[in-house]
């Protein structure tokens, strides 16, 4: 639970990252904090989810083998 | 021994997925932006709102260089932040004279919060009525340093009472001298691969098999007579399905 919660949090940070780095490369405005906010809220979504899903994809495949060696 | 296997598809799967928030981001962010843009977008030679003018013309560091060509960030004029900018503003009322008071400004706009505001007053034409022009210089000011991207620019004729005749927004592309916001974000994308080479790794070590020397972790089967050895009181009285301790035996105790 932790490893999904970490990698959720993870993907959260790199959204709002990505966000920011496209604003870098001109590729977005960041002037309205409206459309500001909804950019970061579905970034962080985006990746949090995503990256959730790889975490918990992985600690179940983990688990499994786990499992099976023993 | 499926671990290097199994860490190269994990490694694989982490490169997989932040590509795919790569590509969403790409895909969505421009379709979202060409949306806004299209939905404020006020046409480049203005007719002027509410007929008030009969043309505006707004140019940027020379006669070329329209702001209704750079609309959205996309289509930025570049701008080096310690130079300073020149915002020519053409126009022509049709009411007949300039109103006396009217400005032209220059705003910047950064997540909502007016950055800096550039202002000049229009000076009006003494062989054409109604026509005024005006030449704004703007500059970043202190934060020339640190700002670097694509950001947004007000241009605007103000009236006396601060009320607006007219405004149109372009954007401008800056590059920063130190380029410290990209390093910020480098740093943070190195840090997340280093994560995800950590995390790699560590699924790695745990799919890992034991050494054959090691001995097995106790593992009580369900229903066992003997309890794990812990750490004294963890596993006493804890649900009584373990045989009761055995009495303490002392020396005239037995019968």
């Amino acid at each position: 639970m932790s490893a999904v919660s970490s990698a959720a949090g993870s993907g959260i940070v790199l959204g709002i990252v990505v966000v920011f780095l496209f604003q870098q490369f001109g590729m977005l405005g960041l002037s309205d904090l409206l459309s500001t906010l909804v950019y970061f809220v579905v970034a962080g979504l985006v990746g949090g989810v995503v990256f959730g899903g790889a975490a918990t994809m992985l600690v179940r495949r983990a688990r499994a083998r786990a499992a099976a060696t023993k | 021994m499926a671990s290097p296997r199994g860490a190269r598809r994990s490694a694989r799967l982490v490169v997989t997925l932040t590509a795919t928030v790569v590509a969403l981001a790409l895909l969505a962010g421009p379709l979202v932006l060409e949306r806004t843009a299209s939905a404020t977008a006020s046409p480049g030679v203005s007719a002027p709102a509410s007929g008030a003018f009969r043309y505006i013309y707004v140019d940027w560091n020379g006669a070329s260089h329209n702001i209704s060509s750079a609309g959205t960030p996309a289509k930025a004029f570049s701008f080096k932040p310690g130079e300073t900018g020149h915002a020519n503003f053409t126009f022509v009322f049709s009411g007949g004279t300039v109103p006396t008071g009217t400005s032209a400004q220059l705003q910047l706009t950064y997540l909502g919060l007016v950055l800096t505001t550039s202002n000049a007053a229009v000076v009006p034409s003494i062989l054409v009525p109604g026509k005024g022009t005006a030449e704004v210089n703007f500059s970043f000011g202190p934060l020339y340093d640190a700002i670097e991207g694509a950001f947004r620019v007000t241009a605007s004729l103000v009236a006396s009472s601060g009320g607006s005749y007219w405004s149109q927004s372009f954007y401008l592309f800056v590059k920063a001298p130190y380029l410290l916001e990209s390093a910020a974000v480098i740093v943070l994308l190195i840090l997340l691969i280093v994560e995800a080479f950590q995390i790699a790794l560590a699924l790695r070590e745990a799919r890992r098999p034991p050494p054959p020397g090691t001995p097995a972790p106790p593992s009580p089967a369900p229903g066992s007579t003997t309890a794990p050895v812990g750490p004294a009181g963890t596993e006493s009285g804890s649900g009584g399905s373990g045989p009761p301790p055995p009495p303490p035996a002392g020396p005239g105790g037995a019968p």
